[in-house]
């Protein structure tokens, strides 16, 4: 209460004081009891009043030494206590705070990643309290092989780990509608730690450009069939790992402003340098390990949503990948601008074979662009 | 439970009933003589540290969040001396 208001209050007091005295000497013995009592309580709230003017009134100077309260006096204390008890009130936050979050990335990954058959056993072993050295004796292993294969499969959970917690921390509430914003570069560079070079560039141009597979194969020199399952592999990987029945994917604008800003960074010889020596060379070096078993067998559910400015195209994904029946959508810069300069790039080098050649060289243009996104996001890391 | 603020209304009652006691004790004491005038000064006395033993916890289960802090009963006004007196 300010000074005011208890000096009102103070005055109250003395009036009804003067109207019970007055009563008083008019009222018989039974009713006198009933109005002392009032009057005593009277002067208890006109002591009281009077306490709280004279702690109103500053009768020393403060010191350094005063606290913030007694400095900022009973005003400052109320609007403190009045913030605490909002706090308070507001209950707590909704939705699953970081460390749950965590943990069902943790959980989810490690229930559907894709390891293989010596990964997943000597990681069981290994979770199971046993070391690396112990796993090789059991298994009879040498115990380096044992060490990097368990290195290996934890680094590819902690990868997956870290793309999918990226992803669900952007996600409002998790209630079967999981939102990818590929303009926020978290969010973009969790989803292209998800997926191959291959896979990256096929998604891009299926639901990117929207082109159909046909025009794919023709634009990178791959069988059609190829692409599908590139592209199946990719979104039963996605369906496995993130959570939910919908996926609405936005920014693909910005991706394709982003993939334009690069290409006119790039360099003529730098376009066409990475992207897939590494996997051929992969494939034919050794044979590939044998991989773990697939979780449950199950169709794809999912229903994909592409939002690109105001217009929204719907995919179902089902036992097959729906043809898409839309038109290509975009800007429709990329593409040309990237044959243009091949063109340019294969006049200078009097290609002979320029068809094969464009097919084969558009293709790993597109993976090199994704690469350089993939590394100057990863750039913070070091 | 209740709550400070009831509470503090409970010692305004109590406050209240043992003025008005004390406001007829107080009335007596001029008409009375020799050992019961003592009684009832004595009375008075007690009734009056509990009067303001009272007012104190309803000042105190009032204003018990707001009040101005000034240091008392915290150690924001305890110090630790510089020279340790042990030594020489």
């Amino acid at each position: 209460m300010t000074k005011t208001e208890i000096k009102a209050r103070a005055k109250e007091l003395r009036d009804r004081k003067e109207s019970l005295e007055a009563a008083l000497t008019a009222a018989p013995a039974a009713e006198g009891r009933a109005i002392r009592l009032e009057l005593a309580q009277i002067e208890e709230d006109l002591i009281d009043c009077a306490r709280e003017l004279r702690a109103m009134t500053p009768r020393h100077k403060v010191s350094y030494r005063t606290t913030l309260a007694s400095a900022g006096g009973r005003e400052l204390v109320h609007a403190q206590y009045r913030i605490w008890k909002e706090l308070e009130s507001a209950g707590d936050p909704e939705g699953l705070s970081s460390q749950e979050l965590m943990r069902l990335a943790v959980r989810t990954v490690r229930k559907n990643a894709c390891l293989t058959v010596k990964q997943a056993e000597y990681l069981d072993a290994a979770e199971a309290g046993a070391r690396g050295a112990q796993v090789a004796r059991e298994k009879n292993r040498d115990r380096s092989t044992v060490t990097r294969t368990l290195q290996r499969g934890r680094a590819k959970l902690d990868r997956d780990i870290k793309a999918l917690y990226t992803i669900l921390e952007r996600q409002g509430e998790l209630d079967g509608l999981v939102v990818i914003d590929l303009e926020d570069p978290g969010v973009l560079r969790a989803m292209l730690d998800l997926l191959t070079p291959k896979q990256q560039t096929y998604l891009y141009l299926y639901y990117g450009e929207w082109l159909s597979l046909r025009e794919i194969g023709a634009l990178c020199g791959v069988d059609h069939a190829s692409i599908l399952r590139s592209i199946r592999a990719a979104l039963e990987r996605l369906d496995r790992l993130l959570l939910g029945s919908q996926a609405e994917v936005r920014g693909l604008d910005a991706l394709e402003a982003r993939l334009i800003t690069y290409f006119d960074r790039l360099e003529d010889q730098e376009l066409t340098k990475g992207g897939q020596t590494k996997d051929k060379q992969k494939n034919t070096r050794r044979k590939q390990p044998e991989k773990a078993d697939a979780p449950e067998e199950k169709p794809l559910t999912w229903m994909l949503e592409f939002v690109r400015g105001e217009e929204v195209r719907t995919a179902m994904l089902d036992q097959y990948l729906r043809p898409a029946f839309f038109p290509h959508w975009g800007s429709g810069r990329l593409l040309p601008m990237l044959r243009q300069r091949l063109l340019r790039q294969a006049k200078a080098g009097k290609i002979q074979q320029v068809r094969t050649w464009l097919s084969r060289k558009m293709s790993k243009a597109l993976r090199q662009l994704f690469l350089l996104i993939r590394r100057d996001l990863h750039a913070d890391d070091y | 439970m209740a709550s400070l603020s009831e509470i503090s209304d409970g010692y305004r009652e109590a406050a209240a009933l043992i003025r008005m006691r004390l406001d007829e004790i107080r009335a007596q004491i001029p008409e009375a003589q020799g050992a019961h005038r003592k009684k009832l000064e004595a009375k008075a006395a007690n009734l009056s540290g509990v009067l303001q033993q009272m007012r104190d916890m309803r000042q105190l289960t009032k204003e018990y969040y707001t009040r101005s802090r000034d240091g008392t009963y915290t150690c924001s006004q305890l110090r630790a001396s510089r020279l340790d007196g042990s030594k020489r």
